[in-house]
């Protein structure tokens, strides 16, 4: 009798150990940081989520750090799944999700993920390279054109050139219109910088060089030559890309057609015409700018000098510019979040 | 493509038999769940067995009846060895898939029907390419065909799964080429 009771101890003993030994495997920890590989910084607020079996648990999002804890057990109730694969997932708009295959009750290493920006990931690694290559000694500005593509004999000036006289049409429009309006600081520079790529019509790969470039605006267009009753002229088409430099702005793109006369490359319309929208689109990609600078800094003074000029902005927007105010909105009222009372 | 570890198993051209038999009545229009059509043949099979088994025992027509009811039973073994093996077997689906844009690739798995079976998105490991998909080969039969999509270039990629990889479940790591 008594050795039948031992023998029943012996065994609730060997259960309890079981028990609490699979508990403690199966209520392993995962952990890790989530960095960007555009410049390796960690990125707050990525949602982390788990999926076993198919079925998906959101897991919290990561810290100010970009650190992330996850405990599956409490997520599944994995006690019984004790080496099953699972599927852990960080997903934040504007970069591609990242996922990672684990074992529950694996050793808990520290789990690294790599956000690819959504816009990078058109880019391939050898072009990568070759903007890095082209932007290295100084370069780097906060606008980029990227030449257009002319016919050549249209203004009796090579590609290169013809693109040339844009360039220095298009600064002096949008230095114009920041100065007329007293744009913050940019000291009469915007920095534009021309790229000497081949002409680029994707508007998905510029706005991967905006991206890549950090810039806060890609330029490009291009021209066909056609014959109008004996006379020459160029029907042109002009891209100018917003690259989203604060999160809850939106990239977009503005699109500018016109017909010039093929020697009028540098005409007084075409930069008037430029001067409203490059110059108008400009304050945008540098309010923008501003605003990340000024909130980085804290400094109000400088926050509320912004706003004010987006609102002057805002009023002189006119009809037919419904993005341009939509995305002038949404940077105010994250001014308006910003500047205390 | 190399073939992951997987050794043939005794039964497996009685289980290929049966798995023609049910994708054949999925062709004819009848779309259920492997499970209940091995279960519906299961009972036709034994409703059969029954006036043969009669026959037999009160010894009429035996030169039919009785390579009948041998043909009959055998099918009734067919048919249970292939729900409880399809029960046994690895509620997923394991492998790597090499691809340039991992972010964009999704696998599936298809049953007889070439339905999808798969629970869950089908990602990959974004680093390694590997996939663990849960399904329920109890219910829908063994995956028979993998799918992949998202590959640069291509629709998708369309595999046949071996019973063999089925069976081996976390203990294959196949690996599949996506092209770009």
């Amino acid at each position: 009798m008594r050795a039948q009771a031992d023998r029943l101890r012996a065994l609730a003993l060997l259960a309890l150990v079981a028990a609490l030994g699979t508990s403690a495997f199966a209520q392993t920890d995962f952990f890790g940081r989530v960095v960007s590989g555009a410049d390796g910084a960690p990125v707050a607020a990525v949602k982390v989520a788990a999926e076993l079996r198919g079925v998906n648990r959101d897991a919290g999002a990561t810290d100010a750090e970009g650190r992330f804890r996850i405990d599956p057990s409490s997520l599944f109730g994995v006690q019984r799944r004790i080496g099953e694969p699972f599927m852990l997932f960080f997903s934040k708009s504007g970069f591609l999700t990242v996922s990672r295959q684990l074992q529950i009750g694996a050793t808990p290493t520290e789990i690294r993920a790599t956000l690819t920006p959504e816009s990078e990931a058109v880019l391939e690694p050898a072009e990568r390279e070759r903007l890095d290559r082209l932007v290295r000694g100084g370069a780097r500005g906060p606008l980029f054109l990227v030449p257009y593509d002319l016919p050549a004999e249209a203004a009796n000036l090579s590609a290169a050139a013809s693109t040339e006289r844009l360039r220095a049409n298009l600064e002096r429009a949008i230095v114009t219109h920041v100065q007329s309006n007293s744009l913050i600081s940019t000291g009469g520079a915007v920095g534009l910088s021309l790229l000497p790529l081949d002409a680029v019509k994707d508007v998905a790969r510029l706005k991967s060089y905006g991206a890549h470039l950090k810039a806060l605006a890609v330029i490009t267009g291009f021209g066909a030559l056609e014959d109008s009753g004996g006379r020459k002229q160029i029907v042109m088409s002009s891209t100018y890309v917003v690259v989203p430099t604060v999160a809850s702005i939106d990239s977009f793109v503005i699109y500018v057609d016109d017909t010039l006369p093929a020697d009028q490359l540098a005409s007084p319309r075409l930069q008037e015409r430029l001067s409203k929208l490059w110059g108008r689109t400009t304050v945008l990609a540098l309010g923008m700018n501003e605003f990340r600078d000024a909130r980085a800094a804290g400094d109000q003074a400088r926050l509320r000098r912004v706003r004010e000029y987006l609102r002057a902005e805002r009023a002189g927007a006119g009809p037919g510019n419904d993005q341009f105010v939509t995305q002038l909105n949404r940077l105010i009222a994250l001014l308006d979040r910003e500047i205390r009372p | 493509m190399e073939s992951g570890a997987g050794s043939s198993h005794l039964f497996d051209p009685m289980l290929e038999l049966l798995d023609q038999i049910v994708g054949a009545l999925g062709k004819v229009g009848i779309t259920l769940p492997a499970l209940v059509v091995q279960l519906f043949l299961l009972a036709l099979v034994g409703a059969a067995l029954y006036p043969v088994a009669r026959a037999i025992a009160g010894r009429q027509q035996l030169p039919i009846a009785l390579p009948a009811a041998v043909a009959l039973v055998l099918a009734v073994i067919g048919l249970v060895y292939g729900i409880v093996d399809q029960a046994l077997l690895p509620s997923y689906v394991s492998g790597v898939v090499a691809s340039a844009t991992p972010a964009d690739v999704r696998v599936q798995l298809l049953d007889y029907q070439s339905r999808i079976v798969t629970m869950g998105e089908g990602r990959i490991d974004s680093d390694t390419g590997a996939f663990a998909l849960y399904y329920r080969p109890w219910l829908d039969g063994p995956a028979r065909t993998i799918v992949i999509t998202g590959c640069r270039g291509t629709d998708s990629l369309k595999i046949d799964l071996p019973r063999a990889h089925v069976r081996a479940g976390t203990g294959s790591q196949r690996r599949y080429a996506c092209a770009g």
